[in-house]
């Protein structure tokens, strides 16, 4: 029955993921081709790559905004690529903070640039905390029962 | 007056290829499913049809983008193939193209001139295949991918009913 902890425990996780904002439809959409169609694995690859994606980028603005002088197109660019990204996983509130990222990037301020990072950034880390449960927790129950997908 | 331009295509000896005709019309709200009612399934049972076994090349250099357009198509039943990050010279991405119908495009890449990809196949493709699909997250492109003879156009994020629609859209309008 240890299976059946493990997946109340999951729907649980996934549960607060939406009605917290963290993920939406997209994300659903791409869960559901997943069981659908039984290939294991889709959700993590798609969720392993944002997260190296993300990781990359954030890394990518902190330095540029470190710079003297703020080169702050390519600060939007780098923001805009991973609103994309994130808009495509379905990490709803990733894309959110973005987007108002973009903004500050219009008024080119250095100092809302980098409040804007570390909201980013904490959002950022706050939802691959919870994919890397989500997905520990799948691997355990496939671990259990390898039938179930 | 009627808000639109014309203009043509022209092959390599400057003829001119086809004509195009863009007019700007005003969107009706579109018919959802709940208004046809019954004979809704009847109308889309044979495009859906037209889009299993559908051979299709992406040309992306957004993993993230390539991984889930490709499962999306093989949900559709389409057959998908991916050209390596960097192969998009004019010889490879000719060669890949001649053999599927449907080629789909990300206008955003860094490298590549995802216009000049679209036009190269257009150009070097015969009869009716391959079509051309663009995948954008910009708004108000149609005419610019209209004179690169892309036949459709995907918002990103790529959702999949919208790219199911948007392949019977194209599959149907020759």
């Amino acid at each position: 029955m240890a299976a059946a902890a493990l997946r109340e425990q999951l729907n649980a996780l996934l549960s607060s993921m939406f009605s917290q904002g963290l993920v939406d439809e997209q994300f659903q959409q791409l869960q559901m081709l997943q069981d659908e169609g039984g290939t294991p694995g889709f959700v993590a690859e798609v969720v392993t790559l944002f997260c190296d994606d993300a990781e990359r980028i954030i890394a990518e603005i902190a330095t540029l905004l470190e710079q003297p002088i703020v080169n702050f197109d390519k600060v939007d660019a780098y923001v805009h690529q991973l609103k994309g990204s994130s808009a495509s996983v379905g990490a709803q509130k990733v894309k959110f903070t973005c987007m108002q990222f973009r903004q500050l990037c219009q008024e080119k301020s250095r100092d809302g640039c980098l409040m804007a990072l570390a909201v980013v950034r904490n959002d950022f880390y706050d939802l691959r905390n919870k994919f890397q449960t989500m997905l520990q927790l799948e691997q355990q129950i496939l671990a259990y029962d390898p039938k179930q997908q | 007056m009627m808000q639109g331009n014309i203009w043509a295509i022209l092959d390599p000896q400057g003829l001119p290829e086809s004509m195009t005709l863009v007019l700007r019309f005003q969107l009706q709200s579109p018919l959802t499913s709940s208004n046809l009612g019954g004979s809704f399934e009847q109308q889309y049972a044979s495009p859906s049809c037209q889009i299993a076994g559908l051979k299709v090349l992406l040309i992306d250099d957004d993993d993230i983008n390539l991984v889930i357009a490709r499962k999306f198509l093989e949900k559709l039943g389409c057959v998908v193939s991916s050209l390596p990050s960097g192969s998009t010279s004019p010889n490879s991405v000719g060669a890949s193209a001649a053999s599927c119908q449907l080629v789909m495009v990300n206008l955003e890449m860094v490298r590549v001139n995802a216009f000049d990809v679209a036009l190269r196949i257009r150009q070097s493709r015969s009869g009716r295949w391959p079509f051309v699909m663009a995948m954008t997250s910009e708004h108000n492109t149609w005419e610019k991918c209209a004179q690169s003879g892309i036949n459709g156009v995907l918002k990103k994020p790529v959702i999949l009913q919208e790219l199911k629609d948007e392949l019977v859209r194209i599959l149907q309008s020759t």
